[in-house]
């Protein structure tokens, strides 16, 4: 944050905030009062699943597991875990919205199909990942390095 | 080099430095910021597209052409969003060394930032689950949910912006560096380069298994996907069943008659009446704000005949009433423009049957590019509305 404020930034920071400002006066004046207490709830509830349980997740997953597997595997690994996160919020969902469902049309699809081919997908392309990863080999760069990159730099 | 144990992290929780895996590296960070900002863009702007089909302002009308409008709109507006799912998981997990920061605090300059990356951060989970849920018609919440995502969506681009706006600099050099560039000797480019490819192809996945909801050749690919294009009752997805809406009654009493009413005066309309006037076949999409849509033969009076029977301007806006008695749907204004199109029309029969009872029987509303909440159905009266 020691870079110079340009003009382009400061009217960038500035729309930002007006951006802001009308979404708070929109959801001021068109939410009813009694409802915002459950806005807030959610709203809070995103940033405690993400710091309680994605963030650990994480850790954990670069930390214990990553090292313990071949190099080779550890991209496709990475992604494979992206993707069963978001394989298990979608199944919580469909798994609920099929029990509440007003309307066969809504997940017409057979609960244990579409998990298992969605798991299927999941696993052949982490299958394929490692192998494409594994056939590689150690990896090499190409270019000279850069003394002025720092790659654990602040940035969020 | 020994290995970290779970005790280890227990002991000591981790510091940003402890974080050496290329893939927290600034050039992956602002890469993933760009393809989620992208997204979170898209879905932004189609939006406000559909927000304004709801509540639309006169400096900016719509126009019935093309017909396929909205169902391209909101089809981006949902795959954008499903899609800003795993982006905005990879772009936490890109950047989440950023949380272990020491000292935490660095002045009211770096709280200001870390303040808006919270908002940043509770704005996209929020709009992203809730946008799921609600496209599964899973309402776990008490809030409206229309009101409120649209409003935190502005929050949200607001929130970005100001993040883009922060770290400006440091995202510029971040794209301008190559990915294989070496920092130190390493040799890590294809680390980097493989985080981004499996997050390409994690979206490009979900997309295959979800988009088939309205790209009708992938919909049976569509197993994650809340609805697949064409399956329904008469082949046409139902978003709200006549039982649902408390009109099941009332739409299947042979006495229910159509009320037209303009300055010229009223015409009540049996089913028969309306059968024997002029028939038109148009094939319109039937596409609904929560992301599905499909396109269908449709059979019926053109909306502009019937306002000619009481009415002799054919510039003005008609409200069209359903049914049902409650509900934030249960009427919608057609503009003008839209009314005296020839392709709109109070439907009567759908892929060559009569209208299933939950498509709306007796009578529908279906006019090009226009949401399909406001395809008004179970049709109880039309009214053209004064000038």
């Amino acid at each position: 944050m020691t870079e110079t404020w340009t003009t382009g930034r400061l009217v960038l920071m500035g729309a930002g905030v007006v951006l802001i400002g009308v979404g708070v006066v929109v959801g001021l004046t068109s939410v009813p009062q009694g409802q915002w207490p459950s806005v807030l709830l959610w709203l809070a509830g995103g940033v405690a699943v993400h710091d309680v349980v994605l963030a650990p997740a994480a850790v954990v997953l670069g930390a214990l597991v990553l090292p313990r597997v071949p190099v080779g595997w550890r991209p496709a690994l990475r992604a494979g875990a992206l993707g069963a996160v978001v394989l298990a919020i979608f199944a919580a969902v469909i798994v609920v919205a099929a029990g509440v469902r007003r309307d066969p049309s809504v997940v017409p699809v057979p609960l244990t199909t579409s998990l298992v081919v969605a798991t299927a997908v999941l696993v052949l392309a982490v299958l394929v990942g490692a192998a494409v990863g594994t056939a590689r080999g150690p990896a090499r760069g190409r270019d000279p390095a850069d003394p002025e990159l720092r790659p654990r730099e602040d940035v969020d | 080099m020994a290995r970290t144990r779970l005790s280890d992290l227990r002991r000591q929780p981790p510091s940003q430095a402890d974080f050496r895996s290329p893939v927290h590296d600034p050039r992956v960070v602002a890469r993933v910021g760009v393809l989620l900002a992208a997204a979170i863009g898209t879905a932004f702007v189609t939006g406000l597209v559909s927000h304004l089909h709801q509540h639309p302002v006169a400096w900016l009308p719509f126009s019935p052409l093309p017909a396929w409008g909205f169902r391209l709109s909101q089809g981006l507006h949902v795959a954008a969003g499903l899609a800003a799912l795993p982006l905005l998981l990879a772009k936490l997990y890109a950047a989440y060394p950023a949380l272990f920061q020491r000292p935490r605090l660095r002045g009211p300059l770096h709280l200001l930032e870390r303040g808006s990356v919270a908002v940043l951060v509770a704005t996209a989970i929020f709009q992203l689950v809730t946008g799921l849920l609600n496209i599964f018609q899973w309402y776990p919440w008490s809030f409206s949910f229309v009101r409120v995502h649209f409003a935190v969506a502005w929050v949200l681009v607001g929130s970005v912006v100001i993040h883009v706006a922060v770290k400006l600099p440091t995202i510029a050099a971040a794209l301008r560096r190559p990915l294989d560039q070496e920092v130190d000797g390493d040799h890590d480019g294809p680390t980097r380069r493989g985080f981004l490819a499996g997050i390409a192809v994690t979206v490009l996945g979900l997309t295959a298994l979800t988009v088939g909801q309205t790209v009708t050749p992938l919909s049976g690919a569509a197993v994650l996907s809340p609805r697949q294009a064409g399956v329904g009752v008469q082949g046409v997805p139902v978003n709200r069943t006549a039982r649902g809406a408390g009109v099941l009654d009332r739409a299947t009493d042979p006495a229910w008659r159509l009320t037209v009413r303009g300055p010229g005066g009223t015409v009540r309309l049996s089913r028969a009446a309306l059968e024997a006037m002029p028939q038109v076949t148009v094939v319109l999409p039937i596409a609904c704000v929560e992301g599905w849509s499909t396109t269908a033969t449709w059979q019926g009076v053109r909306v502009a005949d019937l306002v000619a029977a009481v009415s002799d301007r054919d510039d003005a806006d008609v409200r069209f009433v359903s049914l049902q008695e409650a509900g934030s749907y249960n009427e919608s204004v057609l503009p003008g423009a839209y009314a005296r199109h020839p392709d709109s029309v109070v439907a009567l029969r759908l892929g060559g049957e009569p209208l299933h009872v939950d498509h709306g029987y007796p009578a529908r509303l279906i006019a090009p590019n226009r949401p399909g909440v406001l395809q008004t159905k179970w049709l109880d009266r039309i009214e053209v509305v004064p000038a």
